[in-house]
C-alpha cells in the first residue's frame, strides 16, 4: 500500500513538473492532448466503419500481383528461402533476447492473420517450422562448431539470393516477368537495385575520391547527371526514350520492362550509395593514409585494408536509409506498367462500385506493409551499429 | 498487324483502376468494357481472345507508350479529340461509349435544366476542363452560379452530402455510378436526379498508330461489327447457328459465310473472313459487352447516346458488303 502510495505521489511530481510547470506549458500540454485525442477518436471512427472485404479478396493480388494462378508456390518458396537465409543468420551472427522474438512473432501473426487463408494453413505451418529450426541449428551445432565455414557459406548465399528468386521466378515455364507484381516485385526491384547498386557505388565513390583526373571526373560526372534528374524521369527514359536511339544490341530494346526497371534503380542507387561511401572516406583523416604508405602498403591494400572497413563503419546509418529510400522508391515502377504493391492498393478499391470509398483500408495494409520491411531494415542498422561499437568509440 | 501476328499477342493499353470499363480482379485479370474490346480483336486477328497482353497505362503516359511501340493498340477511356488525332500521330478507329459531362442535382430541388440553376452552387473537381465546361454552360446562358471547387471526389462528395451545393458535375459515367452508390443515409439513389442535358462531348474509343491502315481497318471494323452483330440480333450464344444458317444475306457477309450456296464475301482485311463469329462467339456483340460491364454501374443505354441507331441512340455502324 504504502509503495502504491509512493508511485503515484511521484507519477504526479513527475506530471507536474514535466507537463504542467507554467502557465504556458499547462496550455501546450491540455491542447496536445486534445489533438491526440482527437486524432485517435478520428481513427477509432474510421476502425469502426472499416470493411476490410476489399483487402480479404484481393489478399493474392497485393502479394504476388498479376502472377497467373497456380503460381503461388513460387511465391512461396521465396518466402521459405529467404527465410533460412535470414533465421540461419540471426542464428550465427545476432544475439537476440525474448523480446525480438515475441517482437517478431507478433509482426508475423499480424501478417498471417490479414493474409493468410483456410487453404494456405500448411504453407504457415511450414514458413514457422522453416523459420525457427535453422536458427536454433545454427545458433547450437554449426556456430559452435564450423562458424567459419558457414559464415562463408552464409555470406555466398547472401550474395547469390536474386538469381535464386530469378530461377525460382522463372523455371518450368514460368510466367513473363512483367506480370510479376505486388509486393514480390517491390522486394526483388529493391534487392536488386541494392545489391547491384552497392558494389557499383563502391567504385564510384572511391573514384570520385580518387586522386586520378580522368577517373575522379569520370565518376564525378556520372554522380552528378544520375542525381540530377528525378526517378521518375530514368524510368519514362528507360522505357520511352532509350529504345528509339540505342542500337538494338543483345537485345537490349525487347528486355522486359522489369529488366529495364532493375537496370535504372540499380543506376539510380548505385549515384547515392557513391555519395554515401564518399562521406565516410572524408571521415578518415588522412594521416591513417600516410602511414600506410610508410609501412610500405600498396595504394589498393591501404584502401581496401585500412580507409574502407572504417569507412563503410561510419556511413552505415546513411547507407541504410539509402537502401530504405530506394525500398519505398521501387513504387514509382506502376507507371511502367507494372502492378506493384502501390498500385495493386490504389487500383482494388475500383473493382466493384461495393469497394468505392475503400482506399483507406486498401492503402492502410500497403503502408503495413512497406513499415514491416523498412523498420525491420533500421533495426538491423541500429544492431549493426551497436555490434560494430559505433558512437562509443 | 504482321508484328501482333507474329508476336501472337496483341499489346493491349488500358486502364487497370476504372470500375466498368477496365479493372484488375482479384486473380489478376483484367475485366472492363475496354477490355472486351482488346479481347474481340485479339480474337479477330489471332482467332483468341485470351491472346491479349494488357498494359496498363497511366494518363499521361499512355500516347507516348502507342507512339513509342510499347502497346499496338490503346483503349483506355481515350477521349476523341481534333488535337489528339492530329498532333498526337495516332488515329481514333470509332467511338465505343459516348460519355459527356452531366449536372446530378437533388430530386426535390425542382431543378429541371440547366436554366433552373439560377444562383445555384455547383461541386467540381478542380483544374479539370469539367470545370471550364461548367463555366462556358453558364456563362452561355448568363446565369450566375458559384462554384465550388475540390482537388479529389472524396470532399466532394462529403460537401454534396451534407447540400452544400446543389449540383455536382462530372462525366455522366462517373455520376450514375455516385448516384448508384449514393449512401441511404443521406436519401440514397432516389433523392437525385441526372439532368438530362449533357454540357460536353466526350467520345471514347480506341486508338492506333497512325499510317498503319491495316491495323487500323480491322480495329475499326472489328468495334462496327461488334455494333451491327446487336443490331442484327446476333449475339454470343446463336452465333454458331446463325453462321450455320444464315438468315439474309447481310448476316452472312457480317459471318464470313456464303447465303444460300453463295459465295462468302472477303473484305480482304487480312485475317481469316469469319473473323466476326470468333469475335461475337468468345466476347459478344455491343449490347452484350455493354449490360456486362456497364449496366451494373448503373448505366442505362436506354435514351442515351449508347443506345442504338434504331432506338434513338448514336451505335450506328456503316454497312458491312
Amino acid at each position: 500500500m504504502r509503495l502504491i502510495n509512493e508511485i503515484t505521489r511521484d507519477g504526479f511530481f513527475w506530471i507536474k513538473e514535466n507537463l504542467f510547470q507554467s502557465y504556458l506549458n499547462s496550455l501546450m500540454t491540455l491542447l496536445i492532448v486534445v489533438f491526440i485525442g482527437y486524432l485517435f477518436l478520428d481513427f477509432l471512427g474510421f476502425l469502426i466503419n472499416a470493411d476490410w472485404t476489399v483487402v480479404e479478396v484481393n489478399r493474392r493480388l497485393l502479394l504476388l500481383g498479376r502472377l497467373p494462378l497456380g503460381n503461388e508456390i513460387r511465391g512461396w518458396l521465396i518466402l521459405w528461402f529467404s527465410m533460412i537465409l535470414i533465421s540461419s543468420s540471426i542464428g550465427i551472427w545476432g544475439s537476440p533476447n525474448i523480446k525480438d522474438f515475441l517482437i517478431i512473432f507478433i509482426i508475423s501473426l499480424v501478417i498471417f492473420f490479414i493474409f493468410g487463408t483456410l487453404n494456405s494453413i500448411y504453407h504457415i505451418l511450414i514458413t514457422y517450422l522453416i523459420s525457427f529450426s535453422p536458427y536454433f541449428f545454427s545458433k547450437y551445432f554449426l556456430r559452435k562448431k564450423y562458424f567459419e565455414l558457414s559464415k562463408r557459406v552464409l555470406i555466398f548465399s547472401w550474395i547469390l539470393i536474386i538469381p535464386i528468386f530469378i530461377i525460382i521466378l522463372l523455371i518450368g515455364n514460368g510466367p513473363k516477368p512483367n506480370l510479376w507484381g505486388g509486393f514480390l516485385l517491390n522486394i526483388i526491384l529493391a534487392s536488386v537495385a541494392i545489391v547491384a547498386g552497392f558494389p557499383l557505388g563502391l567504385i564510384l565513390g572511391l573514384g570520385r575520391a580518387s586522386s586520378f583526373p580522368v577517373i575522379k571526373i569520370a565518376s564525378t560526372f556520372y554522380i552528378e547527371v544520375i542525381r540530377g534528374a528525378p526517378l521518375v524521369a530514368w524510368l519514362l527514359l528507360a522505357w520511352f526514350v532509350l529504345p528509339t536511339f540505342l542500337p538494338n544490341l543483345f537485345g537490349l530494346n525487347e528486355v522486359s520492362i522489369v529488366v529495364r526497371a532493375m537496370i535504372v534503380l540499380s543506376i539510380f542507387a548505385s549515384a547515392y550509395i557513391a555519395e554515401v561511401i564518399r562521406g565516410g572516406l572524408q571521415s578518415i583523416p588522412k594521416g591513417q593514409l600516410e602511414a600506410a604508405d610508410a609501412l610500405g602498403l600498396s595504394t589498393i591494400d591501404s584502401t581496401f585494408n585500412i580507409i574502407l572497413p572504417q569507412a563503410i563503419r561510419v556511413v552505415i546509418p546513411a547507407l541504410v536509409s539509402t537502401f530504405i529510400a530506394m525500398f519505398k522508391d521501387t513504387s514509382l515502377v506502376f507507371i511502367l506498367a507494372l502492378t506493384d504493391l502501390l498500385q495493386v492498393g490504389r487500383l482494388i478499391p475500383e473493382q466493384e462500385p461495393e469497394f468505392f470509398g475503400r482506399q483507406l483500408e486498401a492503402l492502410l495494409v500497403v503502408a503495413f506493409l512497406f513499415w514491416v520491411v523498412s523498420i525491420s531494415l533500421s533495426n538491423l542498422s541500429s544492431r549493426l551499429e551497436k555490434a560494430m561499437g559505433i558512437g562509443v568509440r | 498487324m504482321d508484328v501482333v501476328k507474329e508476336r501472337g499477342e496483341l499489346k493491349c493499353g488500358v486502364n487497370d483502376n476504372l470500375t466498368g470499363f477496365g479493372v484488375v480482379m482479384p486473380d489478376g485479370s483484367f475485366e472492363g468494357f475496354d477490355i472486351d474490346y482488346c479481347k474481340a480483336i485479339a480474337a479477330a486477328i489471332l482467332g483468341d481472345s485470351s491472346k491479349v497482353e494488357y498494359v496498363p497505362l497511366t494518363a499521361s503516359a499512355r500516347f507516348t507508350a502507342l507512339g513509342s511501340g510499347e502497346i499496338d493498340v490503346l483503349i483506355r477511356n481515350t477521349t476523341w479529340t481534333a488535337s489528339r488525332d492530329r498532333e498526337l500521330a495516332q488515329d481514333f478507329t470509332a467511338t465505343t461509349f459516348y460519355d459527356g459531362q452531366g449536372m446530378m442535382v437533388y430530386a426535390d430541388s425542382g431543378y429541371k435544366t440547366i436554366e433552373d440553376m439560377s444562383g445555384a452552387t455547383v461541386c467540381v473537381l478542380q483544374g479539370t476542363t469539367t470545370e471550364l465546361n461548367l463555366d462556358d454552360r453558364f456563362t452561355k446562358s448568363g446565369i450566375p452560379y458559384t462554384p465550388l471547387t475540390f482537388e479529389t471526389n472524396d470532399p466532394l462528395q462529403a460537401a454534396f452530402e451534407e447540400k452544400r451545393c446543389d449540383g455536382w458535375t462530372t462525366d455522366k459515367s462517373g455520376l450514375a455510378s455516385k448516384r448508384a452508390e449514393f449512401p441511404a443515409s443521406a436519401g440514397g439513389p432516389d433523392a437525385l436526379v441526372v439532368l438530362a442535358e449533357t454540357l460536353s462531348k466526350e467520345p471514347l474509343g480506341p486508338l492506333t498508330r497512325d499510317n498503319d491502315s491495316e491495323f487500323y481497318d480491322v480495329v475499326q471494323w472489328v468495334v462496327f461489327g461488334m455494333m451491327q452483330a446487336e443490331e442484327s440480333g446476333i449475339n454470343s450464344s446463336n452465333v454458331s447457328s446463325m453462321a450455320a444458317n444464315p438468315k439474309d444475306p447481310g448476316m452472312a457477309r457480317l459471318l464470313g459465310v456464303g447465303f444460300d450456296g453463295g459465295e462468302v464475301q472477303d473484305f480482304q482485311f487480312g485475317i481469316p473472313k469469319d473473323f466476326m463469329q470468333k469475335v461475337i462467339s468468345q466476347v459478344g456483340n455491343y449490347g452484350e459487352v455493354y449490360d456486362r460491364h456497364l449496366v451494373p454501374l448503373g448505366l442505362t443505354r436506354e435514351g442515351s447516346f449508347n443506345a442504338l441507331w434504331t432506338d434513338g441512340g448514336l451505335i450506328y455502324a456503316p454497312p458491312f458488303r
